[in-house]
């Protein structure tokens, strides 16, 4: 069982890497996005692409938002009855590079949000995503009927992404969260941008070809890549209502993901 | 590629500038996001540089890593900035810096004054403190990232979003 102290210095570490590193299936998107593209679209995914290099080789963070660091914590069985000691040594990870690391203090006091867990599962998972303010804004709420159909959900989001238009920095990854409570649905929509793995189903697969008939494009100058990925998770619904939760994540989508 | 120094002088013309034109930046440049904005709309602050032939950018950086001048430091969404924008052109401002669409009042207002809005990469921090040589807070000190940087650039890419003549690059504004 780690300390209080290294598991600190853990979320620390975590933390810096979070903000300069992206995971390698979203750079290789990107990468993928330029090749088919062209004109200014093109020259600003080329840019992006710079930026992420620039940052893997200075350590500087990738965007200047280190964002607000929420934090998805599964309890394994390894650690069930810790649950208040590891909170509380993410809590001070976190504020121990906002005060003296490379992140921007970017909140009135720096306070992740925390989603705790009790898994079944023998280890500890942690899922750490700072949550830049220019894709955040950019949440979407819609209660909608039972019974409501694809078609619709599918309208939904497209125009969610409409308002949006270029201000989140596009391409985007999708994050949808669908049932539950209001408030469930939210937190589903955001961490659907953490598990986003690019390999989409066939619902995702038709809100991704939607999506990029809008045209918005990588930086919002007209182009084909308005969206990358888009990742659904689900809950079980009521019978009177459909929350749909719809999170823009940017394309500098960041998530760690390890171990205690 | 073309470069525009700031503060521009006398003879620059920004005019000759086009949207979608990839550009670099050159000279001292200033950062200012919401806070800045609000207080000097209200009359409880005031610009700490003439307006005139400068150039305010869209950003709050992050702490300097040891051997860099200023930390990540790209472009936050300009369209928070929009109502407190065209006053800043009316007042002389050359330019703003930031990212994304501009609304029909910051566009109208280009046109009427002459200004132009640069359009810097989002989310591409890294590669703009590269472009980066000095750096120093010269105003709203206790603001931390909102404090006012002044900031010298070499060859900071950016397009031209929307010229002086109103023309932009961006798709689906207004809505």
């Amino acid at each position: 069982m780690l300390t209080e102290d290294s598991l600190r210095r853990k979320v620390a570490a975590e933390a810096v890497k979070a903000v300069s590193l992206l995971p390698p299936p979203l750079e290789k998107k990107i990468s993928q996005a330029r090749e088919n593209s062209e004109g200014l679209e093109r020259k600003v995914l080329g840019r992006i692409l710079e930026n992420i290099e620039a940052a893997e080789s200075s350590g500087v963070p990738l965007c200047q938002d280190t964002g607000v660091f929420e934090v998805w914590l599964r309890l394994g069985k390894n650690t069930a009855s810790e649950g208040r000691r590891i909170t509380e040594a993410i809590l001070r990870g976190v504020r121990d590079v906002h005060e003296s690391g490379p992140l921007r203090s970017s909140m009135s006091d720096i306070k992740p949000v925390i989603h705790t867990e009790i898994s079944g599962a023998d280890e500890t998972g942690v899922i750490m995503t700072p949550r830049g303010f220019g894709s955040e804004n950019y949440t979407f709420l819609h209660m909608l009927p039972p019974g409501v159909e694809e078609d619709e959900i599918i309208e939904r989001v497209y125009g969610d992404l409409r308002r949006a238009a270029g201000r989140p920095c596009p391409p985007y990854v999708l994050g949808l969260g669908i049932g539950g409570t209001a408030s469930k649905a939210v937190e589903l929509s955001a961490l659907a941008l953490a598990e986003c793995d690019f390999e989409h189903s066939p619902f995702e697969e038709r809100v991704l070809r939607k999506a990029n008939t809008l045209g918005t494009g990588a930086g919002g100058v007209g182009g084909a890549h308005t969206v990358l990925g888009v990742k659904l998770l689900e809950f079980p619904r009521h019978i009177a209502g459909v929350p749909l939760a719809v999170h823009i994540g940017c394309w500098c989508n960041r998530v760690v993901r390890f171990f205690l | 590629m073309r470069r525009l120094v700031f503060p521009l002088s006398e003879t620059e013309d920004l005019s000759s500038l086009e949207a979608g034109q990839e550009i670099l930046v050159e000279g001292v440049i200033y950062t200012a996001r919401d806070s800045v904005h609000q207080l000097t709309s209200r009359g409880e602050g005031e610009w700490p540089f003439e307006l005139k032939g400068n150039a305010i950018y869209y950003c709050g950086p992050t702490p300097a890593l040891p051997g860099f001048p200023l930390g990540s430091c790209g472009p936050t969404t300009s369209a928070r900035m929009d109502p407190y924008t065209p006053e800043l052109y009316a007042g002389g401002l050359a330019a703003t810096i930031g990212k994304g669409p501009r609304s029909r009042s910051v566009v109208d207002a280009l046109r009427e004054f002459g200004g132009v809005y640069l359009a810097a990469y989002g989310g591409c921090g890294a590669l703009y403190a590269s472009c980066v040589r000095e750096a120093e807070v010269v105003a709203y000190r206790h603001l931390g990232p909102q404090a006012i940087f002044r900031v010298r650039v070499e060859s900071f890419p950016v397009l031209v979003g929307v010229d002086s003549e109103g023309r932009s690059i961006f798709k689906g504004e207004f809505k």
